[in-house]
C-alpha cells in the first residue's frame, strides 16, 4: 500500500481548482480559434471577444466566467493507495473552500435546494469515485455552470428506438436550449446503464479532449455524425444567434443496459468548457 | 457601433433596433432570481421596495467577489427566462431596459413592445472580458444573497446586441 499525505493532496488538488477557471484547455483554444478563422461578420467578432477573454483572464487571474460553477470531482482510485492523516473527501473540500476564497471566485452552492441559502464557501462538492487497479490516484476536476446544466436532459427511450430518434431527441435538446446554454456547445452523451447511470457517463464524457473519440468506431461516427447534423441543420450558432457553429464536439460514452430500457442522457457544457487534471 | 449613455440617453432606448450593437455606458443595477422573486413579493403585498427601478436598467447577472482594492469583479449574464415570471412586475415599476442571456418568452416580447422598453444581451461566459468594462461596483441591497446581491454597476462602452426593440422584433425569432 501507498500512503499519500493529506496536506500534500490537498495541495494538488488545488492547483486542478486554480488551473480550471482561470485557463482554458488548449484543446478547446484551439477549437474555438479555428472556428473564428473559418467565420466572418457578427460570429467572427464574438469568437474574437471569446478569444480575448481567455487571454485576460490567464493574464490577470480574473475567472474565464462569473459563474465558476459548482465544483465537480471525478476520483480514479488505485486500490494500492491510501490517504494518510485526512480523507480524500476533505481534502476535496478544503481545495475547493480554500481557492474560491483566496481567487475571489463566485459562491455558487445553495446549502439546501428550497430555502436557497448560499453556503459561502462553495461547497460540498459533487464527487464520483471509481476504484481501479494500480497504486495512483487521479482526479479531474470541472467547474460546471448553472445555465448550461439547466438545459441537460434524459430520455428514457423503448428498447426498440432506432438510433435515427435518439439523434432527433439529442438535436430537439440542443435546439431548445437555443441561447441559454451559452453556445457553442460541448455535448457529453451518456447512453446505456440506468436512470441514473446515462447523466454520470454524460457528464464524464465532458472530460475529453476536443477531438478525441470514442473506442468504438460505430460510436465515433454517431459522435461526428451528431456533431455536423446539428451544426448543419440547427441554426443555433454562436450565443443562438444563427449560423454554423453550434456544436464544438461530441462526446458520448456507452454501458450495458436492461432488455427494457434505452436511458440517453445528454450533457451540455457552455463554451467555456472548464476542465483540469492530476494524476498522483 | 452606436453608444448609450445611462441616465441621459434613456429616452434613446427606444429607437434601437433588434441586430444594433450597442456600447453601454452609465448605470445598471443587477438582479436575479432570489431579489426578484424578493421584489415581486414586497410588490404584491402592497410593501415598499428598497430600490426605485424607475427608468433603470436591470442585469441579470451574480458576479464574483470584488478583490480587495479592485473596482470591478468578473460578471457576465445570467439566463434571462429564468426571471420573465416577475418581468412584467419590473416593466409595471418602470425598468426600461434588461441586460441577460437567452430568449424571452412571447408574453415577455409583447410587453417590452407595450412599455417602449428594450432587451439586451451580452456575451455569455466572457466575465474576464467584461470585467474590464466596469468602472465601479458596488452591491446595494439584499447584500445576505452574496452573489445574488443588488449591485450598483457602472459601466463603460460595455458590449451589447439588441434582441428585443420596443416594437417587439425578436432576435431569436427566425
Amino acid at each position: 500500500m501507498r500512503f499519500i499525505e493529506y496536506s500534500s493532496l490537498v495541495e494538488k488538488i488545488k492547483e486542478i481548482v486554480y488551473r480550471a477557471n482561470f485557463q482554458l484547455p488548449s484543446d478547446v483554444k484551439k477549437i474555438i480559434q479555428k472556428k473564428r478563422d473559418a467565420e466572418e461578420g457578427r460570429n467572427k467578432k464574438l469568437l474574437n471577444l471569446i478569444i480575448e477573454n481567455y487571454k485576460i483572464a490567464e493574464k490577470e487571474e480574473l475567472p474565464l466566467c462569473q459563474d465558476s460553477g459548482i465544483a465537480i470531482f471525478f476520483v480514479e482510485m488505485g486500490k494500492k493507495v491510501a490517504v494518510k492523516n485526512g480523507s480524500i473527501n476533505e481534502a476535496l473540500d478544503q481545495a475547493v473552500r480554500e481557492i474560491y476564497k483566496k481567487y475571489s471566485l463566485r459562491k455558487s452552492v445553495v446549502s439546501h435546494p428550497l430555502k436557497r441559502e448560499n453556503t459561502q464557501t462553495n461547497t460540498p462538492p459533487i464527487i464520483y469515485y471509481e476504484m481501479v487497479e494500480g497504486d495512483r490516484i487521479k482526479i479531474s476536476f470541472m467547474p460546471k455552470g448553472g445555465g448550461s446544466e439547466n438545459m441537460s436532459r434524459i430520455k428514457m427511450f423503448n428498447p426498440s428506438a432506432e438510433e435515427e430518434e435518439i439523434v432527433d431527441f439529442i438535436f430537439r435538446t440542443v435546439k431548445e436550449a437555443g441561447p441559454n446554454p451559452c453556445p457553442p456547445v460541448i455535448l457529453g452523451i451518456g447512453m446505456g446503464g440506468t436512470f441514473d447511470y446515462a447523466p454520470f457517463l454524460a457528464k464524464k464524457a465532458l472530460l475529453r479532449d476536443i477531438g478525441e473519440r470514442n473506442k468504438k468506431r460505430d460510436i465515433a461516427n454517431l459522435e461526428n455524425r451528431i456533431t455536423r447534423l446539428i451544426n448543419e441543420n440547427s441554426d443555433v450558432g454562436i450565443q443562438g444567434l444563427g449560423g454554423k457553429t453550434t456544436v464544438l464536439d461530441t462526446f458520448i460514452e456507452i454501458y450495458p443496459c436492461h432488455i427494457a430500457s434505452l436511458p440517453v442522457a445528454v450533457n451540455i457544457n457552455c463554451h467555456s468548457s472548464r476542465h483540469s487534471e492530476v494524476v498522483i | 457601433m452606436i453608444k448609450i449613455l445611462i441616465p441621459d440617453d434613456i429616452s434613446k432606448l427606444e429607437k434601437l433596433e433588434t441586430g444594433d450593437f450597442v456600447l453601454l455606458s452609465g448605470e445598471v443595477y443587477t438582479a436575479r432570481d432570489q431579489v426578484h422573486k424578493n421584489l415581486v413579493n414586497k410588490i404584491n403585498n402592497n410593501e415598499k421596495i428598497p430600490v426605485n427601478l424607475k427608468n433603470k436598467i436591470i442585469f441579470y447577472a451574480g458576479p464574483a467577489p470584488i478583490k480587495k482594492n479592485a473596482k470591478s469583479a468578473a460578471i457576465g449574464p445570467t439566463t434571462s427566462y429564468r426571471m420573465d415570471k416577475y418581468t412584467p412586475d419590473m416593466l409595471e415599476c418602470g425598468v426600461k431596459g434588461f441586460i441577460g442571456k437567452g430568449k424571452r418568452s412571447k408574453r415577455i416580447v409583447k410587453l417590452i413592445k407595450k412599455y417602449k422598453a428594450v432587451y439586451f444581451i451580452t456575451v455569455g461566459g466572457i466575465a474576464a472580458y467584461l470585467s474590464t468594462k466596469i468602472e465601479k461596483m458596488e452591491a446595494i441591497a439584499y447584500k445576505n444573497l452574496g452573489p445574488e446581491a443588488i449591485y450598483r454597476i457602472k459601466v463603460k462602452d460595455f458590449p451589447c446586441i439588441v434582441a428585443i426593440d420596443s416594437d417587439g422584433n425578436d432576435i431569436f425569432n427566425r
